[in-house]
This record gives C-alpha cells, structure tokens and sequence, in this order.
C-alpha cells in the first residue's frame, strides 16, 4: 500500500523513534520485488 | 556373469539424485510463482536458475548411474582404481546428507513470505505502534541560510554525505520514500532526529510534513505499513499531486 501522513518522533521502551503518523493509504499492486537495495552514492 | 547389485552403491547416488532434484525443482518452483526474489537479489536471478538446471542434470546422471549400477554394470574391471565406494564412514556420509536433506526440508515445509508482524513479535520487534507514547507536535521555524543549514545537519567525514542528503529533503516540498535511495532516505531522517537535539528535519513543518511510503523492507522495523512497490504509472505525478497538501509535523 502507499501510506501518507506526517514524520513524527515517539518514544517506545525509553528510546526515541521515528513514527509515520499515518492520514491516508491506499492499497496498490504488489511488487514483485519486496527488497529495496541500498545506493551509497544517493543517486549521484 | 552377474554380480550382485551394489545396493549402497544404489542408494548413495538415488539419495543424492533426490536431494539435488529437490533443490533443483525448488528453485523452479519459486522461479515459477515469483517468489525466488523472496530469498536472492535479483541480479542473481539468472545464476540461480542455471544453478537449478544444472542440479537437475546432475541428479539425472546420478539416477543414470544407479540405473546402470543396477542392471548390469557392476564390474569395470579395472579393479579398485575405478572403484566408486564411499569415501570416509558412514555416520560421516549421513552427515553429510543430512547437511543437504534439512535445509530442503525446510524449503518444503515453511511458507515462502516475508516476514510479518506475528514472526517479527516473536524476535522482539514491534511493528504495531502499540504501547508507544504519544508524539510530540511543534512547528518550529524554518532555517534561513546555508550556515543554519550547516548548524542543523552537523555531521563530519563519514557522515557528510548523509548530511548533504538531509539538506536535499529539507528543501523538498515533500519526503517521497521509494525504492531509489529508500535506505538513504530512513537513515537520514532517524540520523538526524536523533543526532540533533533540535532535530534536524522537522523544523520545516509545512514543507515536510507530507511522506510518501511506497514500500517498506521486510527487513526494516517499520514494517507496520507492510507496502510494495505500486505499478510505474502511480508512483509518479498522479501520487504526488494527490499526496501534496500542507501538514504540519513534528518537534522534540
């Protein structure tokens, strides 16, 4: 699904967190590809 | 004249010949139903496939092998030079198919899926958001210059490129998190949230409130929004302008 919403920071068990307060998802098609890959030359 | 059968001879080479079909044919099977990116990368994917052909052959020949072991060739007559007996004992053989035999077992008998939230609670991970506090909102004002920029994303060698990144999403109107640089993207926002005691990207309120989660690693604790990757023709402008609205967000 595609979610949307605000980056907000929270605490869980004493250690602080990202959290994505979510406002809006909407279910789309499965990737065929569940992994992502990392880019260490962030797209240069 | 005919000799008895080699029966261990038999066996040995039908146990290998299933085994190496089983993973063969387990390979085909994820190939088939698109999962085998489940388990490699998929650049990997054609080297595997040809590894599954070639394990099938190889089984085939074995099953050959028995076959002829069975009927009829039973003697080379070269003596033990061309001899085929097993090498080492057989508690070492067993060993040694037993190595091979679980981890097919296993293919077979686990479900091909990414990890969920039940399996991630029984490691210790929360996916759910449950139990969390709940977050701070603040709108704080935005920087004005390169020098508070600078100020908000201090970093150093190894960090500089991170840093330079956070600067980019920080003029964006919008954090999109894809695929491309979806690593990059989670590892500067947590890094400088929790680097910076004023937290370096949630200053800009109304210009980086809007995220856009297109998918979500298995393997990343965030598991929560458990996204794919949606067709090319919605991940583009038709998403964008619909997830474009102003929000606020966050603060420490």
């Amino acid at each position: 699904m595609t979610v949307s919403g605000m980056l907000a920071k929270t605490t869980v068990d004493g250690v602080e967190v990202l959290m994505l307060q979510a406002d809006d998802a909407t279910e789309i098609e499965p990737s065929k590809d569940p992994y992502v890959y990392p880019d260490m030359d962030f797209g240069v | 004249m005919n000799e008895r059968p080699n029966y261990s001879l038999i066996a040995r080479h039908l146990t290998r010949a299933v085994v190496l079909a089983g993973i063969g044919l387990y390979i085909a099977r994820l190939s088939a139903i698109g999962s085998l990116s489940l388990y490699i990368s998929p650049r990997m994917t054609p080297y595997t496939k040809y590894a599954a052909v070639g394990l099938c052959l190889i089984a085939a020949t074995l099953v050959y092998r028995s076959l002829k072991a069975w009927d009829g060739e039973r003697s080379s007559g070269c003596g033990d030079a061309c001899g085929h007996a097993p090498a080492g004992s057989w508690l070492r053989q067993l060993r040694a198919g037993v190595l091979f035999a679980l981890p097919l077992a296993l293919f077979f008998l686990t479900p091909d899926t990414t990890i969920g939230s039940a399996m991630a609670a029984q490691k210790g991970m929360k996916l759910s958001g449950v139990n969390v506090a709940p977050p701070n909102q603040a709108t704080p004002e935005p920087p004005a210059s390169d020098a508070e920029l600078d100020r908000l994303f201090p970093h150093d060698s190894l960090t500089k490129p991170y840093a330079d990144y956070g600067k980019t999403l920080y003029a964006e109107p919008e954090i999109e998190i894809a695929d491309r640089r979806y690593l990059e993207t989670l590892t500067t926002l947590s890094f400088f949230r929790t680097r910076s005691r004023d937290g370096a990207l949630r200053y800009r309120a109304s210009s980086i409130g809007t995220i856009r989660s297109e998918k979500v690693n298995s393997c990343s604790a965030g598991s929560r929004f458990s996204a794919a990757r949606p067709t090319r023709s919605r991940t583009a402008s038709s998403s964008n302008r619909r997830m474009r609205r102003s929000m606020r967000t966050i603060s420490g």
